[in-house]
């Protein structure tokens, strides 16, 4: 043990590796630059009172995230054109913004952004953090018919993204879509729930930036999931048809 | 790798710098100062896992704190700083809310760091609670601060003496539009940081007689999505020795030397984030010439 401390500090010391060692040198200003970069290994060791300061957060934290705080009853995983993930990710955000105004139409959200499926058995708190590591909100947009519907032409270009309350069908190229069962009109107006990054322009639905902010819930995403889970314990999710391409 | 003939000439510098680092440096020709520096540490309490593929094992207080306990022995008084984004990355933050990398921060004995806009993540009402854990300066020229807690704490600038040399040191943060939302930076606006650059470099250097001006920024390394970057600062702005970049999270090999409008050389230096590596300035200052010769690197962690 002793020996593996003397090698580090030896290492440490001793720079071991060196590259691109140049010098940049300016005569009126008598600054002289130079510089190099060491890679002094992995192998060095902790600090003891730094580890013991850190323990009690970082057990307390452990425990918090293997806390189980319900039950998938499928394998929520990603998908093109529609996932058990994405219709999950997208009832969250809906069900949230339903909270904040029961004239929310549909919820919207970006396949990308979902990092991590949760699969059957147990689900634990660390598993809303793998699959939303963002701090994205949920917001509340309002779109014209003709804007909303734009948006609904990007998803299908998309090959689909998670939706909620809304079905896109494509027949022969031609695209349905339904809001509660009624088609979607380009006179009416829309009341979308999603993240602030869509609205933001973030994803690849550009048409989201079109929408005029309602409500920014100020809900993180990722809390509404873990109280979403917390609330219904069992969690199934199934393709169901809200988007069929062709 | 290295070849045999740069390892001898690279340990040979270090050697002569060591040399005159000395506590008589007053009878002594040169100053030398060590900096160290992290940037966009972003919540990263632990080191990565063996199994990441970027970072495997890499970064963490504890390993950092181990090195500088080495450097301290090595080099003595040194500074260690660090250019923002101290929050979020990890369920660490989203549980402590900062107030266990302020403090981890005050235990490895950082002298100041200024604020980028991930610090601002849970309102300016939070940050100031998690200020109460941090022992060490928090620095910002650019802001504009009413907020009564963090008006007391943020401070526009900060002077170190070592070596007999002084250090003049100031802080700059990135606009918060588009980047941090209106009620979570209540009480702080943004103020342009090129005219706040000019007038920091001149107070320093004239009024507290520094002998190098250090800024800790992060505005990111260059204009990207923003008005202003490290690289249009140091063209624009004389008389900064060097910048310690952030935000735009750049791993620099040492540092990039930018030549201002009136020839003055800066030189900036990032060194990625998550605190997998950490940065080393040297500067060896010349008490009789007042020149200064400034060496960069970074040993990873």
């Amino acid at each position: 043990m002793k020996k593996v401390l003397m090698l580090c500090v030896l290492l440490l010391i001793f720079v071991s590796c060196v590259s691109k060692p140049e010098t940049v040198y300016k005569k009126q200003q008598g600054t002289k630059f130079q510089w190099y970069h060491s890679d002094v290994s992995k192998e060095i060791p902790e600090d003891k009172e730094v580890v013991e300061l850190i323990k009690p957060y970082k057990e307390q934290l452990y425990k918090e995230m293997n806390r189980v705080i319900g039950y998938a009853e499928v394998d929520l995983v990603r998908g093109k054109p529609e996932s058990t993930l994405g219709n999950f990710v997208a009832d969250v955000i809906f069900d949230t913004a339903k909270h904040f105004d029961k004239d929310v139409d549909c919820a919207i959200t970006n396949s990308g952004g979902l990092r991590a499926p949760i699969y059957k058995g147990e689900i634990r708190v660390k598993d809303a953090f793998n699959l939303m590591p963002f701090q994205n909100r949920i917001v509340i947009l309002r779109f014209s018919g003709k804007d909303f519907l734009e948006l609904i032409r990007e998803i299908v270009e998309n090959n689909g993204e998670p939706v909620s309350n809304l079905t896109i069908t494509v027949n022969d190229g031609l695209i349905d879509a339904y809001v509660d069962g009624k088609q979607v009109e380009d006179y009416k107006t829309y009341k979308v729930a999603t993240i602030d990054y869509l609205y933001k322009g973030g994803g690849s639905m550009p048409a989201m930036q079109r929408g005029e902010l309602v409500k920014d819930t100020r809900v993180l995403l990722r809390e509404a999931i873990i109280e979403y889970i917390k609330k219904h314990k069992n969690i199934n999710e199934k393709i169901e048809g809200r988007i069929v391409l062709q | 790798m290295m070849d045999r003939r740069d390892f001898i000439k690279t340990v040979f510098f270090l050697g002569t710098a060591t040399a005159f680092a000395g506590p008589d440096y007053l009878f002594n020709k040169k100053s030398v100062i060590h900096i160290f520096h992290t940037n966009d540490v972003h919540s990263h309490i632990e080191p990565f896992p063996l199994t990441d593929k970027r970072f495997p094992g890499m970064g963490g207080y504890a390993k950092r704190q181990t090195m500088l306990k080495e450097f301290r022995k090595k080099y003595g008084n040194i500074l260690l700083f660090d250019a923002g984004d101290v929050f979020q990355g990890t369920p660490y933050f989203n549980y402590y809310e900062g107030k266990l990398d302020y403090q981890l921060m005050s235990k490895l004995g950082y002298n100041a760091a200024t604020l980028g806009n991930h610090d601002f993540d849970n309102g300016t009402d939070k940050l100031a609670e998690a200020m109460k854990y941090a022992n060490f300066s928090v620095v910002s020229s650019n802001l504009n601060i009413t907020h009564p807690i963090l008006r007391k704490k943020v401070k526009p600038y900060e002077i170190y003496v070592r070596k007999g040399r002084k250090i003049g040191v100031f802080g700059l943060t990135v606009d918060f539009k588009g980047l941090v939302t209106e009620d979570n930076h209540k009480g702080v606006e943004y103020v342009d940081p090129v005219s706040v650059s000019k007038k920091m470099v001149e107070f320093l250097k004239k009024e507290k007689g520094c002998d190098i001006v250090i800024c800790l920024s992060h505005l990111g390394i260059s204009a990207y999505k923003t008005d202003i970057g490290d690289v249009e600062l140091a063209e624009q702005v004389s008389g900064i020795d060097v910048i310690i970049g952030g935000h735009s999270h750049t791993f620099l090999d040492g540092g990039l030397n930018v030549v201002s409008k009136d020839g003055w050389n800066t030189l900036i230096t990032q060194v990625g984030f998550a605190g997998v590596w950490l940065g080393h300035i040297v500067i060896d200052f010349d008490n009789v010439s007042k020149n200064k010769n400034i060496l960069a690197g970074k040993y990873k962690v």
